[in-house]
Parts: C-alpha cells; structure tokens; sequence
C-alpha cells in the first residue's frame, strides 16, 4: 500500500451496509466516504476526487442504475469506475447495461471484493 | 176349413172323411208362432207360440196388423208403426215379401228378434182375403251374431297380424291384419304351412316354438325376421299363445305378429266386416204326424213323409219310425215317448233329435212335438203332432258357436288388453287378458266402464279423449294409469280404432291396450337422469363442453355460455373460439387437434375476454369418450376460470423474490462485518487490536441487529406457514391489556428517536388471549406505523373498553393508505406500492399475520385512513 489512499465512495441506503464497507474498506487503507441516496453522488463526484464508486442498485428516491448510466454518460465523471451490488436475482445484467464496471451480487464475499476494487483502481493515476 | 184359410191343405191323406185332429190344435202346437189377419189386417187367429212370442193376446178382429206391444225396425231403435210391419205391408201389396226382421218388446219390458214371413191368402175366386205370417224367434241367433260380430271385429280390425295354426304349423285363420303384414290372401295361407314366411336360415325356429307351445307356454315378443310375399324380410315381434280346447288340451296356436320395421300406429280407421251368418230360414214346413198306439197305427202326412224321406204309398209303423232315429238318439226319444204316453205324464212332447233320412240315408236333425189324448182308462189313445226339418238351423247354431268359441279362445289369449265399446259409448267387452289385468269379472267391468279402474288424476284426460273420439269417430292413443289387480297403478298405452259396419255405419270402438309400466319407468329415469345431468352441468362453476369425432363443438353448458355472453347456437363447430384472445386462438385449438389425433387428454391455459369485459385466465382439460360399442364418439371437457389462481401464484412469485432479498440484505451485514473481524483477528499486533476496538464494539452491535431483524423476518415466515396450514396455536391467559400496551410501546421506542409514542387509556380490566402474540401485533402495528411516518411526529396508542370488548388503535400521522388498497392490505403478500413510493424492506405479511391473530382471538381488525394524513389501525379484543 502506498502513501496516499484511493479514495472510494459507497452509496448505500442501509446504513449496516455502507458501514461494513467504510469499516472493512478503511481497515485495507482506502479512504471511503459514504452516502445514503444516489441524488448525492453526483454532486460527491464534482467535488471531491473518488477513484472508485461501490452503489446499490436499488435505492430509495432516484435508482441506483439510472445514476450509474448519468454518470457514465457525463464526460466529467465517465473515468470513474463503478461497482455495482445487489441482492436482486436479475440485477448483474442490469447493471451492467447500465454502464457498471463490476457487479457483485449480495451477500457478498469481502475478499471477492477486494480484489476486484484493486483491480478497478491499480491503473489509475494518484 | 175354409172358414181360416182358403187353399191351406190340410195334411188328413186318405181319411177326408174324418179329420184326425182339429186345425186349432194343431196350429196351437206349431213350433213357431203363426197368426192371421183378414184383408183389412184385423187378426183373426193366432196361435199360443204367436201370445208367447208377444208375451200378451190381442184382440181379436180389433187389433190390427200385428199383435206385438211395440215394434221397432231392424237396427233395434226407430220405432215402426203397426201399418209398416211386414203383414201390413204384404196386405197392401197383395203379394208375399218375402222374411222380414223385426224387433218387438213385450210388456215386461224384453226385446225378441223375430222374423216374419207374411203370405197373402186368397178366397176361391182368388181375391185377397187375407194373410197369414209366421213370426220365428231369432233371438239367440243374432246375439250370437253380435257376439261373433265382436270378436270377428277384434281379429279383423286388429292392426297386428293374427293368425292361428295346428299344432304341425298349418295355418287355419289369418286375419287381415296379417295379409297386409305379409301380403298373402287369407285364401292363399288357410291349409298352408306357416313355414312359408320363415327365412331358410331362421327355419329351426319353428320346431323350438312349437315345442314351447305343447307344454302349454306362451312366447312373448320373440323378435325374428319373417319372409313377405314379395321376398321382403321384416323385423316383427311375435307372440305366440296356445289355444286350449275346452279340456284344456293344446290343439293348436294363435299367434300375433307386429311388425317392428316400421313406426306403425294403429291409425288406419277400422273397417268393420261383419259377415253375417245368413240365418237359415226354413219357413214352417211342418210336418203332422197321429199314432194310435192300441192299433198300433202311425199316420204321416206328406210334409213329414218328405222329412223322413218316405214316398207317399210307402207304409210307415212305430218301428219304422224308431228305426229312422239316429243310434245315438234312439234311447233317449223312446225314453221320452213311453213318458207322455205314461199314466203320470201329462201327454206333452217336445224333442229335438237326429233322424236318419230313409231317401238318401243323410243324418237330419228334426223338432219333434206332439200330445197324447188318453182314454176313459187312462190308456193312451191317440198322440198326434208336428215334426219340422230344423237340419239347417242346428248347423248354423252350430257353426255360430264354434266360431264364437274359436273367436273368443283368441281374443283371450292375445297378449294385449281389448276393450270394446258400442256406439251408445259404453263398454260391453273385456278380454281375458284385461280382466286378468284388473282382476275383476267382466259384469263389474261392464258395470263400472273402461274409466272405473283408471288413475283418478288421468280420468279428466280419458274422458275428454273418449268424448272427442266418439264426437269425431276417430281414433285415439293415449298413455294412462290403470289399477292393476295387485292394487298398483301401471301404465298402459291404449290404441282405440273407430268400428264401422260394412255399411259404414259407427258401432263404437275397439282397443288394444299393452302394459308398458316398465317401459315408461325406464324411460322416466332415463329423464329424470337427464334432467339431473343437465341440472348439474348448469350449475356446475365451471365450463362444460363436448365435441363430436370431428372436433367440432357439439355442446357448451349455460356456465360458459354465461362467461362468453355467446347463445349456444354460436358455439357450435368453432364458434367457441369467438371469445378467446387472438394471441391464444391458434395455439388452443392446435393442441386440442393435436391430442384428438392419438386420442390423448387435452390440456391447455387460454384467455377469454368475459362478457362483462374482465379478461380471464381458463384451464381447460377434455378427453375422449366413447359409445357403448367403444366407438370412438368425441371429446368431453371443462373449462375452469383460474385467473384467481394464476394472480395468487403471481404474487407468491413476487413474494418468494422479495423475501430471498429481504434475507440476503442482513445476511450480507453479518457476513461483511464477521470478514472484518476475522481481518482484525488476524492483525495480532496488540496496539493494532486497541486502535480497532470501536470498530469491532460496533461491529458485533450491528451484526446482533442484523440477527435480531433476520430472527424476525424467519419467524413471520414461519407464522405464514403455520398460518397456511392451519397449524398457528394460541396459548390463552388473562392478563392486562394496559401493561401489554406499555410495554410494547416501550420496546417501539427504542427503535425511534424521532417520533414520540403516548398512550391514552383509561381502561381497568383484562382480556383472555395469547399475550405475546398481541404482543405481536402491537409491535407489528407501532413498526408500521414508525416505519410509514418518514416525517417524524406522535404516535398516539389508545384503549377503549365496554362490557364486551376492549378496542387498541394505533394511529401516526404518516402517509396513509389509498381508498382502493385498505381492505387489501390485511391479504398475503400484500405490499403497498407504488412508483413513486419508497418502498419499505420488510415481507408485507406482518398485517396479514396480525389480521389472523386477532380473528382467531374472535375479534376484528380494521383501518381508517387518508391518503397523506396517516392511518388508524384498530382491533378488538373480548374481555375476559
């Protein structure tokens, strides 16, 4: 691990949830910031540099899917990888057409997704 | 002499001088009645068989014509004046007329039939000085006629074929009805054998029923084939009777063929052909006759020498006579001669008996009556009398009785019930097997009429029948109920022809009748069992439809025709598919064409659109059925609507889904933070451990939340599965309602921060019920009500009681339930929600769950809401 951590955003509208990640993910050394609704991470992304967004896809208020298909289209935020979890049967090729650049599906393994975030982020810049 | 009747020869041969008897007495001891009327018809003589015959004595030179007390023309109801009787009219026209039949009626009231034969009598210059008429009792005659009339009618009019045959099969009647049926002549069949109408394939027939026949056993409707004239085969149904002489020894066979080919009824008007027996009407050749037994001396005059067939100059005596007397007579005449002539006798002799002609040695049969005169010593002196030739008389006598006995033999052995009526329309005739039916003696049936044995609730249709038919002088069939001897009512069919006579005059009508009881019940359960099938296919809720070999819809039942609003006339062949929805109508039929081909049961979903619009989901399974001879005969099936069932399983689908996704999310929890503990575990640096503390402190809190909700979600779960199948238990105590309310809101409150529960209660008593699962319930309803009220604010929890019932509601000021959704929120499975609605995780069984609790309790549960301004949840309980 080097000196600066990657930053990632977890947007999750259980609180359980996204805490288990921040704590899980924090422990490994990123810094994680987190967000309840998916109105809000757009404006998280203009503002603060996030190297990688984990979101679920089912969300109070605005989708998850809909946010994530916003984002990829908007050049400003298209570079950011985007993992996409689920505990819907169907939901990894939703999001996947949604633009997501993973999907994992609920409940999921915490190795499985440690490695598949140091994939998503190895190649980009600090 | 001369005085009574010019040119009347008197038979005294040979003894002129001395007539051997006077004419009164002989005219007083003719056999038939005679009178005599001068020219101006006052009678003038008659003789005592002429007052008995009238049964009073005229007067004489007063009354006119005739002596009878009233007289009626031949069809025995116009009356007829005394100036048209027959010797009225031979007066009037001077010359003999010939036999005339006349019916008179004495002053007691009877009726004889009489035949006169009036002849004219004329003075020695030849005029017309008078008549003389012999009147014969022909009364027995034409009953018996009108009893073989009746019976000949019965055979003749009879729409079956009647035949009667020896015991070898040749045949000895055939009435019209089998020359019609079999189009041989009756001339063409008499004598014949009846195997003529046998087909050579069916010819061992014969033998088994004559067989049958020897031992006295009727055949009843024996189905065969029977050869025409032509070569045609018929179908016909046979029934074969024995016909039993008097002793009762079978001598031969009456058989009744119907032929069974052809939908025949007894319509055909009946043509009545009454042969009538021409009576043999021997006028008064009377013969006279004297013996004079001490000389030994026996006089015949001519007409008796001719009956005897003696020539005139031949001498006859005593045994001469006895000799002339047929064996078999001989004693029995003798006998009765030594008894007039004997001193206790009183010298009167009346016989009939059997001669053997002396001409040409024929057997006569003669009417011999006679009077002995006795001396002062009581000897017998003379004994003079008649004799007539009444040969022809006993033949048809005879004759008469054997065909009313033949007659009568086989209209009682017929198998069919007779009835006849006259014109006047009531019943004079009842066969044997009607009476044997009925069980009553033919006088109470001709008494008591055809109605007297019928079904009272059938007579008013009897009657009306019977009344038109005699109006139109047609015939009838009806189908009514008749008292059978065993006090039951059977049901009979009755076929009633018109009889006319050959002059086709109306004489009343004749009937056959059968029993058809059995038929007739038969063929009501078979109705009455097709009333209840089509009764049930009715009412049936489901669908019912049949096909023919074809596929073709033959049949839809009224519950379908109600569904698609279609009249069954537009279901039939493919019409039924009119109201399924494009997108199945070929898929259906296809399948359905599909399994008819290899015979297999046809199973398959489609969708109608109803006649009140809904589109319904059908489950229609059908399969082959078969008629009695296995032949494949069409499809038979049912259309159930499952649209109920199809939306039940939709929602248990979604259900399944949504709770996989409810477990997983907690699962997820637990197994994410139990990763990062284990990493902690694993960093076994100690200052490391102390920096992670906090994170495992809330860790392992969150984890036992997360058990806590998936503790909750498996045991509504497992409450739906008890609930499902009946298996949720209640442990009833009595407790405090208060109490439970306080700490159900206690434990509510430790889940909220931003909304404040009160409790308003002013309750004092207690409830009978299982607490923890009111507990439940309370929970479920305060949860509810946190959980839908986002905005935060105060939950207000109130108690109510009366005597019967202590009322809990449970009200927030969250964002209320829609009209149309309240009633359906207590359902399973039953989630609000909406597009723009949060959805709120949880199964959406908990008030389905609660629902049940409170209705096995005997209470009610129920909501008030508006759409923004949050709910009231209300339930009752009884009290203890």
């Amino acid at each position: 691990m080097n000196d600066k951590p990657y930053h990632i955003l977890v947007v999750d509208d259980d609180p359980d949830i996204s805490m288990m990640l921040k704590l899980m993910l924090e422990y490994k050394g990123y810094a994680v910031q987190t967000a309840e609704r998916a109105e809000e991470t757009v404006a998280i992304l203009r503002s603060t540099a996030i190297d990688l967004v984990i979101m679920d896809m089912l969300l109070s208020g605005a989708n998850g899917t809909d946010i994530c298909a916003m984002l990829k289209r908007d050049e400003a935020t298209r570079q950011v990888p985007i993992m996409m979890i689920s505990a819907h049967p169907n939901a990894r090729e939703i999001c996947l057409q949604a633009g997501a650049d993973e999907f994992i599906s609920k409940p999921f393994d915490m190795q499985d997704i440690l490695s598949k975030i140091s994939d998503l982020i190895k190649n980009r810049p600090r | 002499m001369t005085k009574l009747s010019p040119g009347y020869q008197f038979p005294a041969q040979g003894e002129a001088e001395r007539p051997v008897f006077s004419y009164e007495e002989i005219a007083d001891r003719l056999p038939v009645a005679v009178y005599i009327c001068d020219k101006e018809g006052h009678i003038t003589f008659y003789n005592k068989a002429a007052a008995g015959l009238w049964g009073h004595e005229p007067r004489l030179q007063k009354d006119r014509w005739c002596g009878a007390w009233k007289l009626y023309g031949a069809d025995g109801v116009t009356p007829l004046p005394p100036d048209q009787c027959p010797m009225a009219v031979m007066l009037r026209g001077a010359k003999a007329v010939g036999e005339m039949e006349v019916l008179i009626e004495r002053p007691d009231g009877t009726r004889r039939y009489l035949l006169a034969s009036p002849s004219p009598l004329f003075d020695p210059e030849g005029n017309l000085a008078g008549g003389v008429d012999t009147l014969q009792d022909i009364t027995a005659q034409k009953e018996n006629e009108k009893q073989e009339a009746t019976l000949a009618a019965i055979v003749e009019s009879a729409e079956d074929a009647i035949v009667s045959k020896t015991l070898e099969g040749v045949v000895t009647s055939w009435n019209r009805g089998a020359e019609k049926l079999f189009g041989y002549t009756a001339a063409e069949m008499i004598g014949q054998s009846i195997t003529r109408l046998i087909p050579a394939d069916r010819l061992d027939e014969e033998p088994a029923i004559l067989e049958q026949l020897k031992k006295g056993a009727r055949v009843e409707h024996f189905e065969t084939k029977r050869l025409t004239k032509n070569g045609n085969l018929l179908d016909i149904s046979l029934t074969i009777s024995p016909v039993l002489n008097s002793k009762g020894t079978v001598i031969g066979a009456s058989k009744i063929a119907r032929d069974i080919s052809g939908d025949k009824r007894l319509r055909e008007a009946l043509r009545e052909r009454e042969e009538r027996l021409r009576m043999a009407s021997e006028s008064a050749k009377l013969g006279t006759w004297e013996y004079q037994p001490m000389e030994g001396k026996l006089d015949w005059s001519d007409e008796c020498r001719r009956i005897y067939g003696v020539s005139d100059g031949m001498k006859v005596d005593f045994t001469f006579f006895t000799d002339r007397i047929f064996s078999e007579d001989k004693d029995r005449v003798l006998e009765e001669i030594g008894r007039a002539m004997g001193r206790d006798g009183e010298g009167n002799y009346d016989l009939q008996f059997r001669i053997c002609r002396y001409s040409d040695k024929q057997v006569r049969w003669i009417r011999s009556q006679g009077k002995v005169y006795f001396n002062e010593q009581q000897q017998p002196e003379r004994f003079i009398g008649t004799v007539l030739d009444i040969t022809e008389q006993k033949k048809q006598e005879q004759e008469l009785k054997d065909s009313v006995e033949l007659f009568q033999t086989m209209a009682d052995n017929a198998p069919a019930m007779i009835w006849m009526s006259g014109s006047d329309k009531f019943n004079d005739y009842f066969n044997k097997t009607w009476l044997e039916f009925t069980g009553r003696t033919l006088a109470e049936e001709s008494r008591d009429g055809w109605l007297g044995g019928v079904y009272p609730d059938d007579v008013q249709l009897c009657t009306d029948t019977y009344g038109q038919a005699l109006q139109s002088q047609e015939g009838f069939y009806l189908e009514y109920r008749l008292r059978h001897h065993s006090g039951e009512y059977r049901w009979i069919s009755d076929n009633c022809v018109p009889r006319f006579s050959a002059q086709g005059e109306f004489l009343g009508f004749i009937s056959a009748c059968i029993d058809i009881d059995d038929q007739k019940r038969a063929r009501e359960k078979i109705l009455d069992s097709e009333l209840l099938l089509k009764t049930i296919s009715n009412v049936a809720p489901v669908g019912l439809w049949m096909t023919d070999t074809t596929g073709m819809n033959t049949f839809a039942n009224e519950t379908w025709i109600e569904w698609t609003g279609l009249p069954l006339e537009e279901q039939l062949g493919s019409g039924w598919l009119a109201k399924v929805l494009e997108e199945d109508k070929v898929n259906a039929p296809a399948l359905f064409r599909e399994a008819m081909l290899k015979r297999e049961k046809y199973t398959t979903e489609f969708r109608i659109l109803r006649q009140d619009g809904d589109i319904r989901w059908c489950l229609t399974e059908g399969s082959p059925f078969y008629d009695i001879n296995g032949v494949f005969a069409g499809y038979a099936g049912s259309v159930t609507d499952i649209t109920d069932i199809k939306k039940l399983e939709q929602r248990k689908d979604d259900f399944i889904k949504m709770a996989s996704h409810e477990l997983k999310t907690p699962i997820t929890s637990i197994k994410g933070y139990v990763q990062l503990l284990m990493n902690i575990y694993e960093e076994v640096s100690a200052d490391k451990l102390q920096a992670a503390k906090g994170t495992v402190k809330s860790s392992l809190g969150t984890i036992a939340k997360q058990v806590n909700k998936l503790t909750r979600l498996i045991s509504e779960l497992l409450d739906l599965s008890r609930i499902e199948s009946g298996k949720l238990e209640l442990d009833k105590t009595s407790f405090d309602p208060v109490s439970l309310v306080e700490e159900a809101v206690q434990d509510a409150r430790h889940t909220t921060s931003r909304h404040a529960i009160l409790i308003h209660s002013d309750y004092e008593g207690k409830v009978y019920a299982d607490r923890d699962r009111i507990a439940q319930v309370l929970l479920n309803l305060l949860t509810n009500a946190i959980k839908y009220s986002p905005d935060a604010g105060q939950i207000d929890v109130s108690l109510k009681g009366d005597k019967k019932n202590v009322t809990i509601s449970v009200a927030d000021p969250g964002i209320g339930i829609e009209k149309k959704e309240q009633q359906k929120i207590f359902d399973r499975f039953y989630r609000v929600e909406g597009k723009n609605e949060q959805t709120y995780p949880g199964f959406g069984i908990g008030l389905f769950i609660a629902s049940e609790i409170i209705q096995r309790h005997n209470g009610t549960i129920s909501v008030k809401s508006d759409k923004g301004k949050g709910s009231v949840f209300t339930f009752t309980l009884p009290v203890a």
